[in-house]
């Protein structure tokens, strides 16, 4: 029921409401957290950003949720970029002692594989991914909204009781 | 920013903060208590556990390890301890704690509750030092057979102990004196001394035949003389060299077949000891005794010292044990695997580097209770990192009673180096029960005793050494005595008031060896024997020349097979050998003698060149003057 809510909101934060970059922004964040595969200290100062800038929480936790997927999925993949990165590089080896000797460092579990590679994808593909779904909102809501509008499914559904009971809760919730 | 946003992460902070506050100590507490039970082998549990996290400082109230040999009491139970764990290693995972003051210990309280742990089916574990070298001193103490003294008082039958035919050294003779025959025939054919014999007389007629005295003064004939003799000599030299060459091939075979005879000698001694064994007249061994009466309890305590030894080596892992486990396995998906970078921190894992242990046993009162006193230095999970040894030093006394000391070095910074040592005196002992044995004590009392052990443990090395005393003691014996045997050997252990016992165990690679003596071995080796001693040694004496004789007929031919070749083939060999050098130093005499000859003869003629020569210049010097002198007038 929770993840329902979200995704409600965020295909409702989709159609009007923020503004798209705010959409956008909260989905990138929501991409990071979701990437993370350990609760480490970026995790935490994720969630804080998402919490506290005004950005589109729904989008943030619709993030989490696919990104969470696909890191899952992409496992063995950002292992071996984790341990070429870690391991394969001497050049780099000097900049990962220095780290590992930092007090704080080691608490971004930056040593780990899985851990290093998240974050090197996530560096890399995070300004896409808020360019593409910035354009995606854009787009959603000039073009695509209307067009779905239109199909009959749709109109079956919104006109039937229960999305007309469905409406009647939201207006509640709005009014309290 | 959003401001509700803030609201509700601070409502969450205060929800964790308040969740971790009440949490914590119990989430703490039981981590501690399931890493000591892994320990251990037994329930560990504390009491009244307290974290602070402002100012990282741990407490509890009570600390109890259960004693997995007897559940129902604590291995080891302390009271309140208060420490403090150092900030800044915590960022990397670490924690290290400078002084852990453990007051109140004691040892051997009842607990209220069971201590053992559930059984959990796992895999079979790989034996450690003390299983290799338990079971191997267990094994030698199954293979040690039951005392058996009764043959002492017998009568013997010697005539069935000892058939000749059936003893080696028999055969063993049989079989020398037909290699013996097959070798030396074989030389009696293959030395061609009649040639050579031959052969040395023509040379020494040859040489008589030259007389250096008949050729004086005729340099020519000399010069002749000594081309002959050098001929003569490398011909005689070259007889001698195919005597040589042959003589030392039949003296190698000759020495060899003479060693295999005298080791024969100890198949005649094996001979004699297998016909006591089927007797049962071994005797008394004086190791056999020691390890009879006291390799059990002894073989107990070691063990439970090697296993605590095993316990050190598995929780504080050498280098070389953590160098071997850091190949990982594929990690698990979504957890990845964690790279080690040097880390320039000596922080281990866990690390305390002082503990103090004090305590006092029967509520503090001094007179009856004991007290506890000692420290333990650098205990780490992580020696090589640390990279100093784990001390401890514990002392565990009673005023002006009995004290006990335990030492010990665990050195596991590179490789696991071990050493131990244990000491108490003054303990009291009171009745110790004995391995059953037909002759042998059940059980003694004595009122005090001291012990001492020293151990050392390099890899899988092990020598240790204990002693043991206790004085006075009184044996009791399962039965009254039946026999003549049990009254003498009872007569014997009555005299006996102090037991002076010392064992040691060695050796490396599961092959572990356990020596023991005691003063008791002695007394009834002499006592048992000096009673005894008639019956007992002249059986032995019997079965001994009874044996001797049966072989005495087929040593005798053996050695008089060698005999008569070394007086045949082998005197031949060398009296040859003799003659020839004699030859040969003879034709080196004449040699001399005629060289000397022709120095003579040579300085001869050198000084009537020289007279010449000197008459022939004062000639013409006359001559000159003479022509000088015609010339002025």
């Amino acid at each position: 029921m929770f993840w329902l809510s979200f995704i409600s909101d965020f295909f409702r934060a989709l159609r009007s409401g923020q503004e798209p970059g705010q959409v956008s922004a909260g989905f990138s964040i929501g991409y990071l957290i979701g990437l993370m595969p350990f609760f480490s200290l970026q995790t935490v100062l994720l969630f804080a950003l998402l919490f506290l800038l005004n950005v589109n929480l729904a989008a943030g936790f619709v993030a989490i949720f696919i990104a969470g997927f696909v890191a899952w999925l992409l496992d063995p993949l950002i292992h071996s970029l984790g341990f070429w990165v870690l391991v394969e590089i001497p050049a780099l080896h000097g900049l990962w002692e220095s780290l590992y000797n930092l007090p704080i460092a080691p608490l971004t579990r930056f040593y780990n594989t899985v851990s290093m590679g998240s974050i090197l994808i996530g560096i890399i593909t995070v300004w896409p991914v808020f360019w593409g779904m910035k354009k995606l909102v854009i787009n959603y809501r000039d073009r695509i909204e209307a067009r779905i509008k239109k199909w009959k499914i749709v109109q079956a559904v919104k006109s039937s009781k229960l999305y007309g009971w469905y409406e009647k809760i939201l207006r509640i919730r709005e009014l309290t | 920013m959003r401001k509700s946003a803030l609201i509700f992460l601070t409502i969450i902070i205060v929800v964790v903060g308040v969740l971790v506050y009440f949490l914590q100590d119990r989430f703490i507490e039981r981590a501690i208590e399931r890493t000591g039970e892994a320990v251990v082998g037994a329930k560990v549990e504390i009491d009244g556990f307290d974290f602070s996290l402002f100012d990282l400082s741990c407490s509890w109230q009570r600390l109890q390890i259960a004693n997995p040999n007897d559940p129902w009491r604590n291995l080891l139970e302390t009271g309140r301890a208060a420490f403090a764990i150092e900030m800044r290693p915590l960022f990397w995972g670490r924690i290290l704690i400078d002084e852990l003051a453990l007051e109140e210990v004691r040892s051997g309280s009842c607990r209220s509750t069971d201590g053992s742990l559930p059984v959990a089916p796992g895999e079979a574990a790989q034996p450690g030092l003390a299983e290799k070298a338990t079971r191997a001193v267990n094994k030698r103490i199954t293979e040690l057979a039951e005392l058996d003294l009764s043959a002492l008082a017998r009568t013997f039958k010697i005539d069935s102990l000892v058939d000749p035919q059936m003893l080696n050294s028999v055969q063993g003779y049989q079989e020398f004196t037909s290699d013996a025959d097959s070798t030396f025939g074989h030389w009696r054919s293959q030395f061609t001394g009649d040639s050579y014999q031959r052969q040395l007389r023509d040379f020494e007629i040859e040489i008589s035949q030259l007389k250096p005295d008949s050729v004086q003064n005729d340099v020519v004939a000399m010069a002749e003389m000594v081309k002959k003799l050098d001929a003569l000599y490398q011909r005689v030299t070259q007889l001698k060299q195919q005597i040589g060459g042959q003589g030392q091939a039949i003296k190698n075979d000759f020495q060899s077949i003479q060693t295999r005879l005298s080791g024969l000698q100890d198949a005649v001694q094996a001979d004699i000891e297998m016909a006591k064994r089927r007797a049962n007249l071994q005797g008394l061994e004086v190791k056999d005794v020691a390890l009879a009466l006291f390799g059990e309890p002894v073989i107990a305590r070691i063990e439970h010292i090697l296993h605590y030894v095993g316990l050190g080596r598995k929780y504080l892992p050498a280098a070389s044990v953590l160098l071997t486990s850091e190949e990982e396995p594929n990690p698990p998906r979504f957890e990845g695997q964690d790279i080690y970078f040097p880390f320039h921190y000596r922080y281990p894992r866990l690390l305390i580097r002082k503990i103090h242990l004090s305590g006092m046993t029967a509520a503090g009162d001094s007179t009856r209770g004991y007290a506890l006193d000692g420290q333990v230095l650098g205990f780490t999970t992580e020696p090589p990192v640390y990279g100093q040894p784990t001390k401890f030093d514990v002392k565990f006394y009673r005023e002006s009673s009995n004290q006990y000391a335990i030492r010990g070095v665990l050195d596991h910074v590179d490789a696991a180096r071990d050493s131990l040592w244990i000491s108490a005196s003054q303990i009291r002992l009171g009745e110790q029960s004995l391995p059953s044995s037909k002759y042998l004590p059940a059980s003694f009392t004595a009122q005090r005793g001291s012990f001492e052990l020293s151990g050392f443990f390099a890899g899988d090395a092990i020598n240790i050494n204990f002693g043991f005393q206790a004085t006075p003691v009184t044996f009791r014996y399962a039965s009254e005595a039946s026999g003549k045997i049990e009254s003498i050997v009872r007569s014997v252990l009555a005299d006996i008031n102090r037991i002076d016992l010392t064992a040691t165990l060695a050796g490396r690679q599961g092959d572990y060896a356990l020596r023991m003596g005691s003063n008791i071995d002695n007394a009834l080796s002499n006592g048992v024997m000096s009673v005894l001693d008639q019956n007992f040694r002249a059986a032995q004496a019997q079965l001994e020349t009874r044996v001797r004789a049966s072989v005495a007929r087929y040593r005798s031919e053996a050695e008089s097979r060698v005999q008569a070749f070394r007086q045949g083939t082998l005197a031949e060999v060398e009296q040859l050998q003799q003659r020839v050098q004699a030859e040969l130093e003879r034709i080196e005499q004449y040699k001399k003698e005629i060289e000397n000859c022709i120095e003579a003869e040579k300085k001869k003629a050198e000084q009537k060149v020289a007279d010449e020569k000197k008459k022939l210049e004062e000639k013409a010097k006359k001559g000159l003057e003479g022509l000088l002198k015609k010339k002025k007038n």
